[in-house]
C-alpha cells in the first residue's frame, strides 16, 4: 500500500519536472557531461596528455576539433577528461557535505538543548568564514591535489546543510505524526530515520543540486588560481588560467574550457530550479 | 534598541575565539614540519631555528595558542616570512583596495538587481521579465574568472576602451567591479522579483489599492519596503561571496588588494600572511553582517521585539 503511494507521488513530481522545458534541457546537458566523464577513454579523440609542440596553439582542425593548447595538446580531449575532475569533485563534495550536514542538522534539531547549542556554535563560527577564503587557506597549507580540494570544499560546505536541515527539523518534530509516533513508543532513532529524514529530503535534494554547481565553480576557481588540481591533470579552471597568457593571440584556448564550466554549472542550476518547482507543494505541505 | 546591539556584539566574543583558534590551527594541518614547508628543503639549520623561535613553535601547543591570542589582542600576528613586514599592518594596507572593489560591485549589484527585480515583478511574464530571468540564470552560472577574461578581450584588447589592469584611475575600477558584481546582480534581481511577487499578493496591498492610492505609492511605499527584507539578508551573506570572488578578480585585473596579496602569499607558503588575510577577511565579513543586522532593525521593527 505504502509503496504504491510513494511511487505515484514520485511520478507526479517527475511529470511536473518534465513539463519544465528548461530543466529538461539542464538534465540533458548534465547527462552529456556525466557520459563524458564515464566514457572519456572511448570518446576523446586524442590522448589528453600527448604534446605536439610543432603545432602548438593551432586553432580547430579535423584532427583537433577544438584546437590545441600551449603544449599542442588536444583541447577537446582535455575538456572531456576535465569533466571527470569536475564531476568527481562536485559529486563527492555534495555527498560528504550532505552526510555530515544531515547527521549534525538532524541530531541538533531533534534533540535540541546542550547538543544543539554546541553544534550550532561550531556551525556559526565556520559560517563566519567567507567559504572560498577558508578553502583557499586550507589548500595553501594542505598542498594542492584533487583529494585536498574535495576535503577543503567539504569542510566549508557541510555547515550550510547542517543549518538548513536543523531549521527544517525544528518545525517537523512538532508535527502531529511525529508526536503520534512518540506516543506509540517509537524510539528516537526510528523516528529520525522514518519520519524526519523523508521530510527533510526534498529540501536537501534541491540544495544538493545547487551545491554541486557551487562546488564545481569553486574547484575551477581554486585551479584557476593554481591552488587546486595541479597540471598536467586536465582541470577546466587550470586550462582557462593557462589560456590567459594567449588571450590576445589565441583566445580559443580559454574560450572552450570557459564554455564547459558555464554549461555544466548552468545545467545544475536549471535542474535545481526545476526540482524546486516540482517539489514545492510537498515542501509547503 | 541599544540592548539588542550590545547583545549582538557580545555574541561575537565566542565566535572570535573559535575564529582565532581555527586561524591558529592552520599551521598545524601542514603535512610535515611547518618551518621546512615554508622555507623549503634547502634552508640552513640556523634559518630553521630562527623561524621556529619567531613563530614560537618550540613551546607546548596550549602556551602557543595563548601567546597567539595575547599577541593578537595587541594587534600582532608576527611577520611575513619573506618580506619580513609585520603581518597586520601589511594586510590592512591592502584592505582599502579590496573594500573599494567590493563596494563598487555591491553598488552595481544592488542598484541594477533591485530595479530589474521590481520591474520584472510588476510586469510579470513580459518580454522584459523573460529577458531578466534569462540574464539572471546566465549571471549565476557564469564563472567570474571567465567573464573577466571575456570583458578584457572585448573592452581592452578589441575596443580599447578600458584598461585591462592596474588601479590608477576610476576607469580601472569599471571592469573588475562589473566582473565581480554580475553574479550578485543576478541573485538580487531573482530574489527581489520573487519576494515582490509574494508581497504583491498580500491583503494589505489589495487594501492600499482599494482605498485609492496611486499605484506608485502602493509599490514603493507598501510593497517594496516589505519585499526588501529578505534581499538585505542576502546582500549581507553575499558579501562573503564578494570577498572570495575578489581573490580571483584581483588576480585577473592585477588589482592591488588583499586577494592578490593572499594568492601570492599562498604560492610562497607564507603562512603568517595567509593567517592574517584569513582572520582580517573574516573579521570584515563578520562586521558587515553585524551592520546588516542593525540595518534590519530600522527596516523591520518586528526584529526589535523578538
Amino acid at each position: 500500500m505504502k509503496k504504491i503511494e510513494m511511487s505515484s507521488e514520485f511520478l507526479i513530481i517527475l511529470r511536473r519536472f518534465r513539463r519544465n522545458r528548461l530543466s529538461l534541457l539542464g538534465s540533458i546537458i548534465f547527462i552529456v557531461f556525466v557520459f563524458f566523464a564515464i566514457f572519456a577513454d572511448f570518446i576523446s579523440p586524442n590522448d589528453p596528455y600527448e604534446m605536439h609542440l610543432k603545432t602548438r596553439l593551432s586553432g580547430p582542425s579535423s584532427r583537433f576539433p577544438l584546437g590545441q593548447d600551449e603544449f599542442g595538446r588536444c583541447i577537446l580531449s582535455r575538456i572531456i577528461y576535465g569533466s571527470r575532475v569536475s564531476l568527481t569533485v562536485g559529486v563527492l563534495v555534495v555527498l560528504i557535505s550532505m552526510s555530515i550536514g544531515l547527521s549534525v542538522g538532524m541530531i541538533s534539531g531533534y534533540f535540541g538543548g546542550f547538543i544543539d547549542t554546541i553544534c550550532m556554535r561550531i556551525v556559526d563560527a565556520l559560517l563566519a568564514f567567507p567559504s572560498f577564503l577558508l578553502a583557499l587557506a586550507i589548500m595553501a597549507v594542505l598542498g594542492q591535489n584533487i583529494f585536498n580540494v574535495i576535503l577543503a570544499l567539504s569542510l566549508v560546505g557541510w555547515t550550510g546543510v547542517a543549518r538548513l536541515v536543523r531549521g527544517e527539523v525544528l518545525s517537523i518534530r512538532e508535527r502531529m505524526y511525529v508526536v503520534g509516533a512518540k506516543a506509540i513508543g517509537a524510539n528516537d532513532f526510528y523516528i529520525i530515520l522514518h519520519y524526519i529524514l523523508p521530510n527533510v529530503f526534498p529540501t536537501v535534494i534541491i540544495y544538493g543540486s545547487l551545491m554541486m554547481a557551487g562546488a564545481i565553480l569553486q574547484e575551477a576557481g581554486l585551479s584557476f588560481l593554481g591552488m587546486g588540481v595541479q597540471p598536467p591533470v586536465p582541470s577546466w579552471g587550470a586550462m582557462l588560467s593557462a589560456g590567459r597568457a594567449y588571450l590576445r593571440s589565441h583566445p580559443h584556448i580559454s574560450t572552450f574550457p570557459g564554455i564547459a564550466i558555464f554549461l555544466n554549472v548552468l545545467a545544475l542550476n536549471l535542474i535545481g530550479d526545476g526540482l524546486r518547482d516540482a517539489l514545492d507543494p510537498w515542501l509547503k505541505r | 534598541m541599544l540592548r539588542y546591539i550590545v547583545r549582538r556584539v557580545l555574541m561575537l566574543v565566542p565566535i572570535f575565539l573559535i575564529l582565532s583558534f581555527i586561524t591558529f590551527s592552520l599551521i598545524y594541518i601542514v603535512p610535515g614540519d611547518p618551518v621546512i614547508f615554508m622555507l623549503g628543503e634547502r634552508a640552513s639549520q640556523e634559518e630553521i631555528a630562527t623561524i621556529r623561535a619567531a613563530l614560537g613553535l618550540d613551546k607546548p601547543i596550549h602556551i602557543q595558542y595563548l601567546n597567539f591570542l595575547w599577541r593578537l589582542l595587541h594587534g600582532d600576528m608576527g611577520r611575513s616570512i619573506f618580506t619580513k613586514l609585520p603581518v597586520i599592518p601589511y594586510v590592512l594596507s591592502k584592505l582599502p583596495a579590496t573594500i573599494e572593489l567590493a563596494v563598487a560591485s555591491l553598488l552595481i549589484a544592488v542598484s541594477i538587481g533591485i530595479i530589474t527585480g521590481i520591474i520584472s515583478a510588476i510586469k510579470q511574464n513580459s518580454i522584459f521579465d523573460e529577458f531578466c530571468r534569462f540574464f539572471s540564470l546566465f549571471g549565476i552560472s557564469m564563472p567570474n574568472f571567465w567573464l573577466g577574461l571575456i570583458l578584457i578581450y572585448i573592452f581592452s584588447l578589441w575596443l580599447r576602451w578600458l584598461p585591462p589592469s592596474g588601479s590608477e584611475s576610476l576607469r580601472n575600477l569599471i571592469l573588475p567591479a562589473f566582473t565581480l558584481g554580475v553574479s550578485m546582480t543576478a541573485t538580487i534581481s531573482r530574489l527581489t522579483r520573487s519576494s515582490m511577487l509574494e508581497v504583491l499578493r498580500m491583503n494589505y496591498i489589495v487594501t492600499a489599492r482599494a482605498k485609492g492610492l496611486r499605484e506608485r505609492i502602493v509599490i514603493y511605499k507598501h510593497a517594496l519596503r516589505n519585499a526588501l527584507i529578505p534581499v538585505i539578508t542576502i546582500v549581507g551573506l553575499q558579501f562573503s561571496y564578494l570577498l572570495g570572488g575578489a581573490f580571483i578578480v584581483e588576480t585577473i585585473f592585477a588589482w592591488p588588494g588583499m586577494g592578490r596579496l593572499a594568492v601570492e602569499a599562498m604560492r610562497q607558503r607564507d603562512i603568517p600572511v595567509v593567517q592574517g588575510v584569513l582572520l582580517i577577511g573574516t573579521v570584515t565579513f563578520v562586521f558587515v553582517n553585524l551592520i546588516v543586522d542593525i540595518l534590519y532593525m530600522y527596516i523591520d521593527p518586528r526584529v526589535r521585539y523578538e
